[in-house]
């Protein structure tokens, strides 16, 4: 493939440059980007063309994203070309150049299949990835594999990624690794198989550590038992040592006992019921004499004070008449002023009747309570009548509107201007518009012959006819195309001899040469003997030897002689000499017989070539005719045509464009007619638009254009439309005027029926209320007001009146309460003293009721005496009935002296008290048994050697206890070892960490394995990449090595190094130099030759691609770059190579290369 | 109306398989599993007030020694006696090799079965006869339930059997049956054992296998537990599976595709997980993470499987309400690129492609490959190298997975060297 075009429309700091790389065949394009931004936009924006632009770019700085666009043309080695667009985006981001869609694989052919990261790191390179190439050969220490991989592959940093691969893998594990995670992870898993081994309970070993368990529990029960039995036999020994001092106590006291039986026991309560009893008897009848004594006084007392006066029953009465009389008091000073206030309103009255109704007394004023009644009516009927005068007024104001406006509306008609009748004209222009845009068409129609006739014009010019036979171009009878096929295959196969003649004449002259080169070479190297040349050197031997043995035999000097045979010097010395030669030339002559048969050989061939050369002119003269003889009837058959024809391999072209220029003269034919048919039918628009406008305005000023004379007509339609419209509204204003005439009138007759309706009502409303009889409303409404007064001073003069009727009706009242009273008190009171009587009345009743309060107390407590004395005789009578009880129970006679009977009887409780004392000692200390069973332990015991054998129990119990301790702790033991056994399982913990180790270990063994495989495969892969490619890259890039370095070095070789093949370099002289034994920048060369050669491998096999190439050459000096350069353009003929630089020097050097046609700068 | 308990395989103290514990994992959730799921099943029997449990074979595992395993079934089955449940146990082929059955002295309420014939005892309050016959030795090929008695038509039936009926794949063809002959038999229940997957072979009679009680490895995914079965008028009304188990597995596939980057992925991933998680019911999950599809991110993921799997559980810690163990971390991205397109050109990339695929059928190249891996197998364990965990680098499985993961590793490093540089 080749980039023939790569357009930089809208994209990083580009717009709408072009880079056109189509010249050079494919060619080298140098892009020099006078500054590094771009030149590296440039770079991407070619990947971008390519492959598409990333999703996150720096390069929409200037063009946003959506607007982003690159584009190119490309043209795949088998011719096909794309143009194309690029945009940003996820998909559909190839375009066509007219930006409609194309598939987005669309240009995968003609990338060879290349991906974009492939592309990136195969078809190009840069400074960096250069450095780093040739740091890998050093680093490799010229490894050939691994230099040859890298440079057929493209990847740097191969020899890292080999070192990295392997120390990661290493790092999971190394046969003595004992850090490594795999190595560790099997060790732990050893040590884990071990601790649960341990951790591991048999079932044996619960069942022994249960029986265990078992034993020690059967010898505690046993022990058990046997303590308790020398327990018991140790306590019945003290038990009895504590008992038998109160069994014999017990004994004594029950004797002593037996002495008391006759005395009675009296309960423990017995003296203190007796002194108690004897204690109320004395207290009962003191309390009776008293009472005695003070009811005597009380009795007294009541006689005294004698019996209740009547006053003290009239309470009531004489409470109220001193309450009435002051209410009385207050009433009769009121009076006066009541009165007073009676005359004020009714004399107010009579003075507001007198203004208003003067013919009325006062008392007849109640008849007009009536009008109170009415007000709101009356008021109601004042307020319409306002509202009745509002209306009339309003409506006859509308009348008077109504006739003003009638007159405006009459001037206004006569202003109007006449009708007129639109019709035709709108018929006319919608007529005319039905056509469309009939002008606009025209002109493009008119456009289209014009472009047609010069398209037409040019054809023929392009074919060689005059201008004139463009009527005539369908008469021609020009060649068809089977004739020119003929011809073609005649003259191809003319055309092929001529080649292959020349072809051969080529080789020829190439063996030729080459014979020459060979037969030079023979001479130079030294004149090859011939058989005279022996001959010569023999006589001149076999002369020396005859001159010696006539010197010798004859003794003649012969020194002249051998000057002439010889040259200078003496015989004796030339002789061997001569000797010398002549077997060196018979040797030569032997020698070199080889090289003598290739000479002779040579001269042969190159006299057979020679002939060879001969023929191959004779066929060449021959064709020369054959060719002209097909030109003589290929110019024959055109003659009718054109006077000058084609030539044959043009023919088919020439016999298209004829073909396409027939097709455009038919179709400009078309064109011509379809405008001349617009042209007819605008002219019949016009004139009929224009006969429509001119029948309404006969000054019209006639238009040429249909558009022009539209827009007229219409306006003038529009001009009609408008009048129309103002004569239609004054039509409807003048109706509207006559209705608002009628509608006033109406209201005025209206509200005049209203007001005489009014009138009767308020008549009959109003009668009565003033003298006369037509009342106005105010006056009416006034009259209310006052005669509403008189009626409200005359109602409250007669509240006065009842007021004093009722002081007087009270006064009355009062008096004859007060005779009453002093009717029952049996009293008489005079009429004019009943105030101070009342006063006195009163004061002696409150001093009868205090004597009659101090009456009721005596009584009461005289009462109260009495029931005393009766309770205290009671008491009396109990106290003494107690006493004769107590004696009943001590069985002794009614005299007999309580005290003494009460004292044996505490000596007989001592006695039982003593012995329930030792009785309770006794159940304390015997250990529950009863007094019998005691008696009989006591009875049958050896008490003189109880000691001895208690000692003896001692010491067995104690040895007692120390074996039922360590049963015990036995037992305790056995039960906690058990007891261990529950619980979670440590087993089975270790169990799972185990298998969370193999998950690791799983999981460590797959990351070393891939790892391992990958760097083995990768090691493998690399060696048969060498063993398959090393000798044509080898090859390839020692040519391409010797021209970089300018002949520094011959070629590369490969070399074993400890059983290795690594990289040499082999100078001129032979000279083997290892890659350490280069310089810095020869390894860069050396790596870029690497390169190169595989690109070129590559394309040998595949669609090549472009080689992308960025800035390599900046480290190189002038010398250096232009023989960078010349390798380039040297690659170049295989795919192209668009070298960007931002280097000056790099362009200068390929400027000065002077070959235009191979090696192109660009400028960004 | 009564109900009982149906579970099997509960492999007590049987380890967890597969769970590397890395920094985050949540190591304190998942520890003694299969004994708290137990826990929780005698919970169930107590809270449900069951007549009675069936237990159908496979307590332990066959080589478990450990006598503290037999000591908590013991304590356990002590509770179910405090609450006057019985429990009825056959022995399978797991049970059959351990040595803890012959010491262990259970107490009165738990009643193992004959491993000589068949045995049939009663529950009377709830007239039921439950039948069966445990395994005396580990490879029982007859079919036991041949000699059960056949029902007499006045009680609830019950048949308790550890087998593997007519055939399971991935399960020892042990005391083999088939469903016809059980239901000849005229029981109302078969309670089975010895499948670890849940599976009602029949309603008519009722045929179950209750699978085993808690998950021990990512093949065993989904909810775990027992069945509880509600028996009205002589007749099974209503079967219900009751999951006990405390951790669940599960594997999480998730497809990458049309994901623009790394990140994005992580975002897919952690969503699965998060969802995943909400379906365990609170439960620890541990879960398998398999990523596929084409991404335009392969080349960063393939370089570095590692270090994404790093990520992945960092990213498992904070997502979801449960803990969260990631198992194991797959991934089998493609690159948007075919690979074959790759391979086509003649230069070092394109015939590396086509060596390393023609290298899987070259036994040269696979005995060198071999060779590099030797030393390695030399020191692993044979726990790796035999079984269905297996990572044995000699076997033809792991050697091509292995291959094809070192191809991906290799080229993703190439393009990424290639085009980083």
């Amino acid at each position: 493939m080749k980039i023939l075009e790569l357009k930089l429309t809208a994209f990083g700091p580009f717009s709408g440059q072009t880079l056109d790389l189509s010249a050079g065949n494919p060619g080298l394009h140098v892009v020099f980007g006078p500054n590094e931004a771009g030149k590296s936009s440039a770079l991407r924006a070619l990947h971008a063309a390519l492959y598409g632009i990333p999703g996150q770019t720096s390069d929409a700085f200037l063009h946003p994203y959506d607007a982003l666009r690159i584009g190119g043309r490309l043209c795949h080695s088998s011719g096909t070309e794309i143009a194309f667009v690029r945009r940003k985006g996820s998909k559909t981001t190839l375009l066509a150049p007219d930006e409609t869609r194309l598939d987005d694989r669309a240009l995968e052919r003609f990338l060879g299949g290349e991906t974009s990261e492939k592309f990136e790191m195969f078809w190009g390179i840069d400074h960096a990835r250069l450095v780093q190439g040739g740091r890998d050969i050093l680093e490799g220490h010229g490894d050939l594999g691994e230099s040859l991989f890298a440079a057929g592959s493209g990847v740097s940093h191969l020899r890292r990624m080999r070192s990295t691969l392997e120390s990661e893998a290493s790092a999971l594990y190394a046969p003595r690794g004992h850090q490594r995670a795999v190595n560790q992870g099997v060790g732990k898993l050893r040590e884990l198989r071990t601790a649960q081994r341990e951790a591991t309970v048999s079932g044996d070993e619960w069942a022994r550590r249960e029986q265990a368990s078992r034993d020690a529990a059967v010898a505690i029960t046993r022990l058990s038992s046997q303590e308790r039995e020398l327990v018991r036999e140790r306590s019945q020994i003290e038990r009895l040592k504590r008992v038998l001092p109160m069994l014999a106590e017990r004994k004594g006291l029950q004797e002593r006992l037996a002495a008391l039986t006759d005395v009675v026991l009296l309960p423990e309560d017995f003296s203190k019921r007796r002194q108690e009893a004897e204690t109320a008897l004395r207290t009962a009848r003191q309390n009776l004499e008293r009472a005695d004594t003070d009811l005597r006084e009380q009795s007294e007392l009541v006689d005294r004070l004698g019996p209740t006066p009547t006053l003290v029953a009239e309470s009531e009465a004489v409470n109220q008449l001193h309450v009435d009389l002051g209410n009385r008091r207050k009433a009769l000073s009121d009076r006066p002023r009541l009165i007073g206030q009676r005359d004020e309103q009714r004399s107010l009255a009579k003075r507001l009747l007198a203004e208003w109704r003067p013919e009325l007394e006062i008392e007849e004023s109640a008849a007009l309570r009536v009008f109170v009644g009415r007000r709101a009516r009356i008021q109601k009927l004042a307020a319409e009548r306002e509202r009745l005068n509002e209306r009339l007024a309003s409506a006859v104001r509308d009348g008077a509107k109504a006739t003003e406006q009638k007159e405006a509306l009459k001037r206004e008609a006569s202003q109007l201007p006449p009708t007129r009748d639109a019709e035709r004209l709108i018929v006319a222009i919608n007529e005319a518009r039905r056509g469309g845009d009939a002008e606009d068409e025209r002109n493009k129609a008119a456009q289209v012959v014009k472009r047609l006739t010069a398209q037409r014009d040019a054809g023929l010019e392009k074919l060689g006819f005059a201008a004139a036979t463009a009527d005539r171009l369908e008469e021609l009878r020009v060649p068809s195309a089977a004739v020119i096929a003929r011809f073609e295959a005649r003259d191809k196969k003319v055309q092929d001899a001529v080649r292959a003649t020349k072809s051969e004449r080529q080789r020829l002259d190439k063996e030729i040469r080459e014979l020459n080169a060979k037969i030079e070479t023979l001479h130079t190297k030294k004149a090859v003997p011939t058989d005279e040349d022996l001959a010569a050197a023999r006589s001149r031997r076999d002369a020396a030897f005859e001159l010696l043995r006539e010197h010798w035999e004859k003794g003649r000097d012969v020194t002249e002689k051998a000057r002439e045979f010889l040259g200078k010097g003496k015989l004796i010395e030339l002789y061997p000499r001569a000797v010398r030669d002549a077997d060196e030339v018979a040797d030569r002559l032997r020698g070199e017989a080889e090289h003598v048969a290739k000479l002779a050989q040579y001269l042969e061939d190159r006299k057979r070539f020679g002939r060879e050369v001969a023929d191959g002119e004779a066929s060449g003269r021959h064709q020369k005719e054959s060719a002209a003889a097909i030109e003589s009837e290929w110019r024959a058959g055109w003659k009718p045509v054109l006077s000058t024809p084609p030539s044959i391999e043009d023919a088919r072209a020439w016999r298209t464009d004829f073909e396409r220029l027939l097709e455009r003269s038919e179709a400009l034919d078309e064109a011509s007619e379809s405008l001349e048919r617009l042209d007819t039918w605008i002219e019949k628009q016009i004139e009929n638009v224009r006969g429509a406008v001119t029948a309404l305005e006969s000054d019209t000023r006639p238009l040429a254009e249909l558009v022009a004379t539209l827009v007229a007509a219409e306006r003038l339609r529009q001009r009609i439309e408008k009048e129309n419209q103002a004569r239609s509204e004054h039509a409807r204003r003048t109706n509207e005027n006559v209705q608002a005439a009628i509608d006033a009138e109406k209201a005025k007759r209206a509200a005049q029926a209203e007001i005489d309706e009014w009138q009767l009502k308020w008549t009959q409303a109003t009668r009565g209320l003033l003298s006369g009889d037509a009342a106005l409303p105010d006056d009416a409404l006034a009259a209310l007001d006052a005669i509403e007064k008189v009626l409200r001073a005359l109602d409250e003069a007669a509240g006065y009146n009842a007021r004093i009727a009722g002081i007087d009706r009270d006064a009355e009242r009062f008096w004859g309460d007060v005779r009453a009273l002093a009717l029952r008190l049996g009293e008489t009171v005079e009429h004019e003293y009943e105030d101070q009587w009342v006063e006195s009345v009163h004061n002696r009743h409150a001093v009868a009721l205090q004597e009659e309060e101090r009456r009721r107390q005596a009584r009461e407590r005289q009462a109260r005496l009495q029931d005393d004395i009766a309770r205290y005789g009671q008491t009396v009578q109990e106290a003494e009935l107690v006493l004769a009880t107590l004696r009943g129970e001590a069985r002794c006679a009614p005299d007999a002296d309580l005290a003494v009977v009460e004292q044996r009887s505490a000596e007989l409780r001592a006695w039982c008290k003593e012995i329930e004392r030792v009785e309770r000692d006794l159940v304390r200390s015997g250990d529950g048994a009863s007094f019998a069973e005691l008696e009989a332990e006591a009875a049958g015991v050896d008490r003189d050697t109880m000691d001895v054998r208690a000692g003896e129990l001692g010491a067995l119990l104690v040895e007692m206890e120390k074996s039922l301790a360590a049963a015990r702790d036995a037992r305790a033991t056995a039960r906690a070892e058990l007891g261990l056994l529950h619980g979670p399982s440590a087993a089975s913990e270790k169990a799972e960490e185990i298998q969370a180790t193999l998950a690791k270990l799983r999981e460590d063994v797959v990351r070393y394995a891939r790892l391992r495989v990958a760097s083995t495969l990768l090691a493998r892969r690399i060696d048969e990449y060498r063993r398959h490619n090393q000798a044509p890259l080898l090859l390839r890039a020692g040519t391409l090595f010797r021209e970089m370095t300018l002949r520094s070095f011959e070629r590369l070789e490969a070399d074993m190094d400890d059983d290795r093949p690594i990289l040499i370099g082999v100078r001129p002289d032979g000279k083997r130099v290892p890659a350490h034994g280069m310089s810095e920048g020869t390894r860069d060369q050396l790596f870029l030759a690497l390169r190169l050669a595989a690109v070129e491998a590559s394309c040998a096999t595949s669609e090549p691609l472009p080689f992308i190439v960025d800035d390599v050459l900046v480290q190189f000096d002038d010398e250096r770059t232009a023989a960078g350069l010349r390798v380039l353009a040297d690659v170049a003929v295989r795919t192209q190579i668009v070298l960007f630089t931002h280097h000056r020097h790099v362009r200068a050097s390929a400027e000065a290369m002077n070959a235009p046609t191979q090696v192109i700068v660009h400028e960004l | 109306m009564f109900r009982f308990l149906h579970a099997a395989d509960v492999h007590l103290d049987s380890p967890l398989i597969g769970l590397d514990r890395y920094e985050s994992a949540p190591v304190d959730a998942v520890r003694s599993a299969t004994r708290r799921a137990f826990e929780n099943l005698v919970g169930l029997a107590i809270d449900e007030e069951v007549a009675f449990v069936l237990l159908a074979g496979d307590l332990y595992d066959g080589d478990w020694k450990d006598y503290r395993t037999g000591l908590f079934f013991v304590e356990q089955m002590a509770k179910l006696r405090e609450a006057q449940i019985p429990v009825f146990v056959v022995a399978g082929n797991h049970d059959a090799a351990s040595q803890l059955t012959k010491n262990l002295r259970p107490p009165d309420n738990v009643h193992f079965f004959s491993t000589k014939k068949p045995e049939t005892r009663f529950v009377e309050a709830f007239d039921v006869a439950v039948h069966g016959q445990g395994y005396a030795t580990r490879e029982i090929t007859a079919d036991l339930a041949a000699a059960y008695p056949a029902a007499d038509g006045r009680l609830f039936h019950v048949g308790l059997l550890h087998t593997s009926l007519d055939g399971r794949p991935g399960h020892a063809p042990y005391a083999p049956t088939s469903s016809q002959l059980l239901a000849q038999k005229g029981y109302h229940y078969w309670a089975l054992g010895h499948v670890h997957k849940r599976e009602v072979v029949s309603q008519d009679p009722w045929i179950v296998f209750p699978g085993n009680l808690q998950g021990r490895h990512v093949r065993e995914t989904g909810p775990k537990g027992c069945t509880l079965v509600t028996v009205e008028n002589g007749a099974v009304k209503q079967v219900e599976e009751r999951p006990v188990d405390v951790l669940r597995w599960a594997v999480s596939r998730i497809d990458g595709e049309g994901a623009s980057s790394t990140g994005e992925v992580l975002d897919r991933v952690a969503h699965a997980i998060a969802s995943e998680a909400d379906r365990s019911d609170g439960r620890a999950l541990a879960v398998r993470v398999e990523v596929c599809g084409p991404v335009a991110c392969h080349d960063e993921i393939a370089s570095d499987p590692d270090r994404w799997t790093q990520e992945v559980r960092a990213l498992a810690a904070g997502v979801g309400s449960a803990d969260v163990w990631i198992e194991n971390v797959r991934f089998a991205t493609k690159r948007l690129t075919d690979l074959a397109q790759l391979a086509t050109r003649d230069d070092a990339i394109g015939s590396l492609i086509r060596d390393i695929a023609a290298a899987e059928g070259n036994p040269a190249e696979i005995d060198a490959l071999r060779a590099s891996l030797a030393d390695i197998r030399g020191v692993l364990p044979r726990d790796l190298l035999d079984g269905e965990d297996a990572v044995d680098p000699h076997s033809p499985e792991t050697l091509a997975r292995i291959v094809v993961e070192a191809r991906e590793l290799l080229l993703a490093r190439i393009v990424r060297q290639g085009s980083v540089s």
